[in-house]
């Protein structure tokens, strides 16, 4: 018993120092989260300005899905970009499972920073027609969630290489439509006033989902990982 | 007297071959075209093609079956 | 597999089959139903793509397991050339169905769950494709795609259950529309479908071991 506590411990260690690092990495090269915060930034500023601050509650809706996911795409795939040199360092450090716990987590944290960026300035500029915060806010967290599992795995697929960015995209956009489409018409509906119940079974697949890309995740890793 | 008893005859005798004429073919299909035997013409195309197809295939398949074996044999 | 490539009789079930679809096909009663009419008999040969497809991936996801379990390229090479052969039947299918669907839709796109997924499912291998062409070494490459094709595999069939929840679906059998759907198919029907289904898939693998000894040939030649 003491030693499973023991392990436990070490492996939980190993994973903290690893999202440590990675957010070290990014605190060093500000340019780079300043590019996405930016990114961002010009995108919804466009929109506004295209749209002449007159927007429809159901294109508000695909609109913030949209930006959400292109930001995402941009974001993503840097972390792992910068990792393809230091691949053998990590060899004697930790296993293939801990770095993609340590990834996994930073590219929550990472989109869950977008989202409340994105929600600000949208709100900011484009108005909010969300009636249902609460409810509004469950589906959005359970999307972005879907989001950042399967860009991650995608992600360090694409890493391997050389034109890593472009085949970021490809890759990615086909596999994330389920929850895309599953999160999108599940905001829609709230947006035009659904309840809980409503929106439920929708809310459940999209859990099932979230757990068949992490788990597949962790299954398809080590495999991509190790060269 | 008459000429309503025959209105009515007439009324359900017209209703009845509506009817028929409902029954046997509620739904346009292409039968004029089966009755004339057009239809064999338009299987034996496909069967040809189909079976150019086939002979293809097979070709291919002694084709690569021969470069198999010279490439074995130079080995 | 090893059967597959060395055995000839299965080819002439296939020949069988097909000759049997096309004969069948056309001469055998259909059941008369409004707006569908004739072209009924079109599920003898475009619903037959689909099924293709989805067994030509199923096949290459099996293949892809077994790669990165046992590290022979060749797995990978038969991975591959299904997946080839699966993009082929599912254009088929997709370009079949949209000149169907212009003359019974009135338009050729319509938003439709299963064309939909089946345009999911294309562009999915089609970034295969691209992934697998992007990358060098030939252990890599086949590392990284098989990590991919089952990512992508694992991915499309539970899609497969949910779009259908998104939008009705305008296919025969599916909310209200006549036809029919797996559960009442007719038995004139059902008795060339499923034989059709066999043989177009036949058909395929062919096709797929035809490439197959290809790639070999020139993994053959490569190495000298």
């Amino acid at each position: 018993m003491h030693l499973i506590f023991k392990v436990t411990f070490a492996t939980m260690e190993v994973i903290i120092t690893l999202i440590k690092k990675d957010f070290l990495v990014d605190f060093r090269q500000k340019y780079l989260l300043a590019g996405i915060a930016l990114y961002v930034f010009a995108t919804i500023y466009i929109s506004y300005l295209a749209f002449n601050s007159v927007i429809a509650p159901a294109i508000w809706n695909a609109l913030f899905w949209l930006i959400l996911l292109f930001s995402s795409v941009t974001g993503m795939f840097k972390s792992f970009g910068q990792e393809a040199n230091r691949t053998y360092y990590y060899y004697y450090l930790a296993s293939a499972n801990h770095i993609l716990a340590a990834k996994l987590v930073y590219y929550l944290l990472y989109e869950f920073l977008l989202v409340i960026l994105l929600g600000a300035l949208f709100i900011t500029f484009l108005g909010n027609p969300v009636e249902q915060p609460v409810l509004f806010l469950l589906n959005l967290l359970l999307g972005a969630i879907g989001l950042a599992v399967s860009f991650t795995l995608i992600a360090s697929i694409a890493s391997k290489s050389d034109n890593g960015n472009t085949l970021m995209s490809i890759l990615a956009f086909p596999v994330i439509i389920p929850v895309l489409l599953l999160a999108v018409t599940n905001s829609r509906k709230i947006i035009f006033g659904a309840s809980f119940q409503d929106i439920s079974g929708n809310l459940l697949t999209l859990v099932c989902f979230n757990v068949i890309i992490i788990a597949l995740s962790f299954i398809l890793f080590p495999y991509s990982w190790k060269n | 007297m008459i000429n309503n008893r025959l209105k009515l005859i007439l009324l359900a005798g017209f209703s009845l071959l509506q009817l028929v004429a409902f029954g046997q073919s509620p739904v346009e299909m292409a039968d004029n075209f089966r009755g004339e035997g057009k239809i064999y013409v338009v299987v034996m195309v496909i069967l040809t093609l189909l079976a150019g197809i086939f002979w293809t295939l097979f070709r291919f398949d002694r084709k690569l079956k021969e470069l198999e074996k010279e490439i074995e044999s130079k080995k | 597999m090893k059967y597959l490539l060395n055995s000839k009789s299965w080819k002439w079930v296939s020949i069988g089959l097909l000759t049997y679809t096309v004969i069948g096909g056309f001469f055998l009663p259909v059941p008369r139903l409004p707006i569908l009419n004739e072209t009924i008999r079109i599920l003898h040969f475009h619903v037959p793509m689909w099924f293709g497809m989805i067994i030509m991936f199923a096949i290459s996801f099996v293949y892809a397991v077994k790669y990165l379990s046992t590290k022979e390229l060749k797995y990978d090479l038969y991975a591959k050339e299904m997946v080839s052969v699966g993009i082929m039947f599912g254009m088929l299918g997709i370009f079949s169905g949209m000149v169907w669907a212009n003359f019974t839709w009135g338009e050729p796109w319509s938003n439709d769950p299963k064309q939909n997924a089946s345009a999911i499912a294309l562009l999915m291998y089609f970034a295969l494709l691209i992934l697998r062409g992007s990358l060098n070494d030939d252990h890599q490459k086949a590392r990284i795609t098989s990590v991919y094709n089952i990512f992508a595999f694992a991915i499309l069939i539970p899609l497969l259950f949910v779009l259908p929840r998104m939008t009705d679906s305008l296919h025969p059998g599916n909310g209200g529309n006549p036809g029919f759907n797996a559960y009442d198919l007719d038995s004139n029907l059902r008795i060339v479908f499923y034989p059709a289904v066999l043989g177009w898939t036949l058909l395929g693998l062919w096709i797929a071991t035809l490439k197959i000894k290809l790639s070999m040939l020139q993994m053959i030649l490569d190495d000298k």
